[in-house]
């Protein structure tokens, strides 16, 4: 009897269902671990001076008015967190940073002095008493203006501030401008936010000067694969330095970047002895952890006169901030995998640069980059067929990479895992009754009101791979080993068939503790109830892999239940062997149920996982012969489709590729320049759902975040390089009341590669919403000649497209 | 956590929070969110931002919802608060509790106590909101994970719960 491969596997007990978060009701009942909540009785308190000039010569830092105050222990300035750390190592060029301003200040927020005091007020007020002499420098803050000759340098041995340039050529991109017949060409800007997570950014370190071991709670998503790399800056050896995450109130690929403050509290524990405590305030994290960078894309695409689209050129210009800082420049590279879309596009080149500027620096915020690419291309295919006066539809049905070509390989190395991409947009034109909303669109324009229906498609690339260093230019003789990514999972029954179970990655609200419970569940014929899932991350106690273990860039449902099934599988295989031996019968004859092995062919002749585990645990004499006791397992699952990155600079550098087709109607008042968003439908394909719940949550969570980007939320620098918007008073976070009701429509095509046919699917809607939102505003504002190039799309910018338009006609 | 100050005379409060009574010296200045966070060790409400948008510190204070980041706690001198801890009964969770766990209301759970709290201020002054109603009646409680829906649904399935419960 042929047996369905997992990814096959139509039905499980556990996996795929609406399983309850276990880890609610900490949540619920104001209980959760997060940092801010625990308790440090005799920590001494940081407070961080912050430079006010985006640009500035530090002359001076007098330090000693501060020492004097009563309850101030010490204070460090970025000359002496110099010689006490080494700079954070990068695989690639780039100036020394070690996250405190050491001669300059180069962008307004940036650690000055770090300050640790009896109390935080103590703390606080000592500031004050930090003299600084300031030399002020003239400031840059834009891209284009940033590579000009008269711009001031950033860094002094970074030409014309450009921080990294390399240029890809993927495909016969000049056979396709040859074989062109026409070329539409457009410049994109895409701005900065980011997903700021309501828990502030926070860390706590502890030095014991006795046994010389340091640990360190902080809310870095990347912890485990960092764990070495903060051992190596801070000179304490690995087997000295414990990591642990606690419970962390959101992070969307922007709590990576808060390893820089991590090393500057643990320098301060160092120093003191004994624990160090910081909390960010909202200025702080907004101003100085991380933004999405904005960035230029010049998009020249080779059409055929039916819509074909036969290459691509790319130029990107993008704003790196004023620091690179590891895995930048991941936000241009991330997106290569899915660089081009739904779409079978034979070529593609891009030319990408990253400056400096006196901005802050530049990190992952969810979708890393995928956004930025999405909203060039989808913007593209509709300038596509405005050009042609053809349907948007119409140029995305004439390029989709059709179902049967799957598994399709892309120009740049990408196996695209499966997907029907015609049928998502079908699907959600059909939500949408696009064809009403355009019938309905004349007769209300007639009217004066102004409504838009806009579509969009995208991939999104779930689990990245470690070869992505090859891409920033790492040399192929150092990139050699950098393939596969994985994680590690710990699992063990107790002596009565509960199971406990430890992983490397470090949720954030994904409800990770639910899934691997439902997953090891389902593996050793035990109840989710009965599993306990560690929460956070600890690395003294939890299993990882350097190969990037930690919870980021959606890779959970392929790398994580890899590992969980490897470990889980490994007991399930002895509990199988002991039943075995019970029962006298061969273990391909039996089968896991419902808390016990029985015969597969006499369902009532078993044994219990409670006797198993006995067996195992403490009546050893029933072991089969030769068995170890114990049903203890610790597995790292590596994806297995992922080389190293070649010469050609081509690689499959993620492990699923979701699927994502979406449909919005707007409508604007022409008076205000206020868009509403009507309706918004997402048809999305991640594989195989673990828990519809969470993947849900996922898309609109997601779909939130991207939304707000495309509307609301901008980070915004005057010309001196200060920050406007460095609150929730002038930073607009979505609301409930500006976010509409979503139609989500689920597909399921499992990927034969991964594990359980599982993608990842917590970016996808981040990704696809600004294009989305882009291409509706620009079919709403369309009689005006309105181009959409830029968000966002707020009443001001509207207003300002349809005077100026006003003024063209 | 100690928030010390330096000779500046002490107030005494008396607040009742989640139907226990508690006296307390307090600094003018100390926050009733940090009161409740560091003096009583009720770490449910939290703190996301500075100037009062977030509504992760949301309480409830004489029976309105109130942010407690921009109460003093002097001023809750004589009050009676409630907070997310106060809403289970001997063990069993309220109906908003219960309602928000089923319909995945949480991802990361930092605005939970806020969000839960306004939630229950506002069926209390309206059991029997609107959809615009609800979303215009936790509008002052961000959430970066769940994109409210969820939220929207679980105070919606509450409400119901509630009125078939009378």
């Amino acid at each position: 009897m042929q047996e369905e491969t997992p990814q096959q596997k139509k039905e499980y007990r556990w996996i795929g269902k609406p399983v309850r978060r276990s880890e609610d009701r900490r949540f619920i009942t104001g209980h959760g671990h997060f940092l801010s909540n625990l308790r440090f009785p005799d920590a001494s308190h940081v407070a961080i001076l912050r430079s006010p000039f985006a640009h500035a010569e530090i002359r001076n830092v007098d330090v000693s008015r501060a020492l004097r105050q009563p309850g101030v222990r010490a204070v460090l300035t970025g000359g002496e967190v110099k010689d006490m750390m080494k700079p954070w190592p990068h695989l690639i060029r780039i100036p020394d940073c070690y996250g405190i301003a050491v001669d300059k200040a180069r962008y307004v927020g940036e650690p000055v002095a770090i300050l640790a005091a009896s109390d935080e007020f103590t703390a606080q007020d000592a500031l004050e008493l930090i003299d600084v002499e300031y030399e002020p420098l003239p400031v840059v803050t834009q891209i284009e203006k940033a590579t000009e000759e008269s711009a001031p340098l950033v860094h002094e041995d970074f030409e014309r501030n450009i921080a990294w340039h390399k240029n890809f050529v993927y495909g016969d991109i000049d056979r396709a401008f040859r074989d062109a017949d026409m070329t539409v060409s457009e410049k994109y800007y895409f701005h900065r936010y980011s997903s700021t997570p309501l828990d502030l950014t926070s860390c706590v370190a502890s030095y014991d000067q006795a046994t010389e071991e340091l640990t360190i709670w902080d809310q870095n998503q990347l912890s485990p694969m960092y764990h070495t790399r903060y051992s190596k800056v801070l000179n304490v050896p690995s087997n000295r330095l414990r990591i642990i995450n606690p419970d962390i109130g959101g992070g969307f690929g922007n709590k990576v970047h808060v390893y820089p403050y991590s090393a500057l509290i643990a320098l301060m524990a160092m120093k003191l002895g004994g624990s160090v405590r910081w909390v960010a305030d909202r200025q702080g994290d907004m101003s100085a952890v991380m933004h999405q960078p904005d960035r230029v894309t010049s998009v020249e695409a080779a059409v055929k006169s039916d819509g074909t689209i036969l290459g691509l050129k790319l130029v990107i210009r993008e704003n790196f901030g004023a620091y690179v800082r590891h895995p930048e420049p991941q936000n241009v590279t991330r997106a290569f995998p899915s660089l081009l879309g739904c779409y079978k596009i034979g070529a593609v080149s891009i030319d990408a640069y990253g400056v400096f500027t006196n901005t802050c620096p530049t990190g992952p915020n969810r979708g890393y980059g995928q956004q930025h690419a999405c909203f060039a291309l989808e913007r593209t295919v509709d300038a596509i067929a405005r050009k042609l006066g053809v349907t948007p539809e119409g140029v995305r049905f004439t390029n989709f990479v059709p179902p049967e070509s799957m598994p399709y390989e892309t120009p740049l190395g990408s196996v695209y895992d499966g997907g029907n991409y015609p049928l998502a947009l079908k699907k959600a034109m059909e939500l949408i009754e696009s064809e009403k909303v355009r019938a309905r669109q004349k007769e209300m324009r007639e009217k004066g009101i102004v409504v838009g229906l806009g579509l969009a498609c995208t991939v999104e690339g779930g689990g990245t791979a470690m070869g992505f260093a090859r891409l920033w230019g790492l040399e192929e003789k150092h990139a050699a080993g950098y393939g596969s990514p994985a994680e590690s999972a710990h699992v063990k029954m107790l002596p009565d068939g509960k199971a406990v179970v430890a992983m490397g990655t470090v949720p954030q609200g994904q409800g990770h503790e639910t899934v691997a419970a439902q997953i090891v569940a389902e593996q050793l014929g035990i109840q989710p109830g009965d599993v306990t899932v560690l929460p956070g991350f600890d690395s003294l106690t939890h299993p990882y892999s350097g190969a990037g273990s930690g919870t980021y860039g959606c890779r959970f449902s392929q790398l994580g239940v890899g590992a969980l099934l490897g470990a889980s599988g490994k007991i399930q295989e002895k509990m199988l062997l002991i039943a075995a031996h019970r029962l006298k019968a061969k273990p391909s004859e039996l089968q896991v149920g419902d808390g016990r092995i029985h015969l597969r062919d006499k369902p009532d002749v078993g044994v219990s996982v409670r006797q198993i585990a006995r067996i195992a645990h403490n009546m050893l004499a029933f072991l089969p012969p030769g068995l170890e006791p114990g049903l203890e397992a610790v597995h790292t699952y590596a994806f297995p489709y992922s080389q190293p990155v070649g010469n050609d600079m081509r690689g499959n550098l993620c492990c699923s590729y979701g699927n994502l087709a979406g449909a919005a109607t707007v409508q604007i008042d022409i008076e205000t320049g206020n868009v509403r968003v009507n309706k918004l439908v997402i048809v999305h394909d991640n594989g195989r759902i673990l828990n519809p719940l969470i993947v849900e949550g996922q898309m609109l969570g997601g779909a939130a975040h991207g939304l707000a980007g495309s509307l609301y939320e901008h980070f915004v620098y005057n010309d001196d390089g200060q920050l406007l918007t460095s609150t929730f008073v002038d930073y607009l976070a979505i609301t409930s009341v500006e976010m509409p009701e979503v139609t989500l429509s689920h597909m399921e095509t499992p990927s034969p590669f991964t594990p359980l046919g599982a993608k990842g699917c917590g970016e996808g809607s981040a990704i696809l919403l600004p294009a989305l939102i882009g291409n509706a505003v620009e079919d709403a504002l369309s009689p005006f000649g309105v181009r959409i190039t830029e968000l966002p799309l707020t009443p001001n910018k509207i207003w300002e497209l349809l005077r100026q338009s006003e003024k063209k006609s | 956590m100690k928030r010390q100050a330096m000779s500046i005379p002490k107030q005494k409060i008396r607040v009742k929070v989640n139907n226990r009574v508690y006296e307390s010296e307090v600094e003018p200045r100390l926050l009733l969110v940090y009161y409740l966070r560091d003096v009583l060790g009720l770490v449910g409400a939290n703190t996301g931002c500075d100037t009062s948008n977030c509504g992760a510190c949301t309480v409830i204070m004489n029976g309105a919802n109130v942010k407690s980041c921009t109460v003093f706690a002097v001023q809750a001198d004589g009050c009676e608060i409630m907070t997310v801890e106060g809403l289970a009964k001997n063990g069993k969770l309220h109906p908003l509790q219960e309602s928000f766990s089923e319909k995945h209301a949480l991802q990361c759970g930092y605005c939970t106590p806020g969000m839960i709290m306004s939630a229950y201020a506002l069926l209390m002054k309206n059991p029997t909101p609107t959809e615009e109603e609800i979303r215009h009646g936790i509008a002052g409680n961000l959430c970066q994970c769940t994109g409210y829906q969820s939220i929207v649904r679980a105070i919606q399935a509450t409400a119901e719960e509630l009125r078939r419960g009378e």
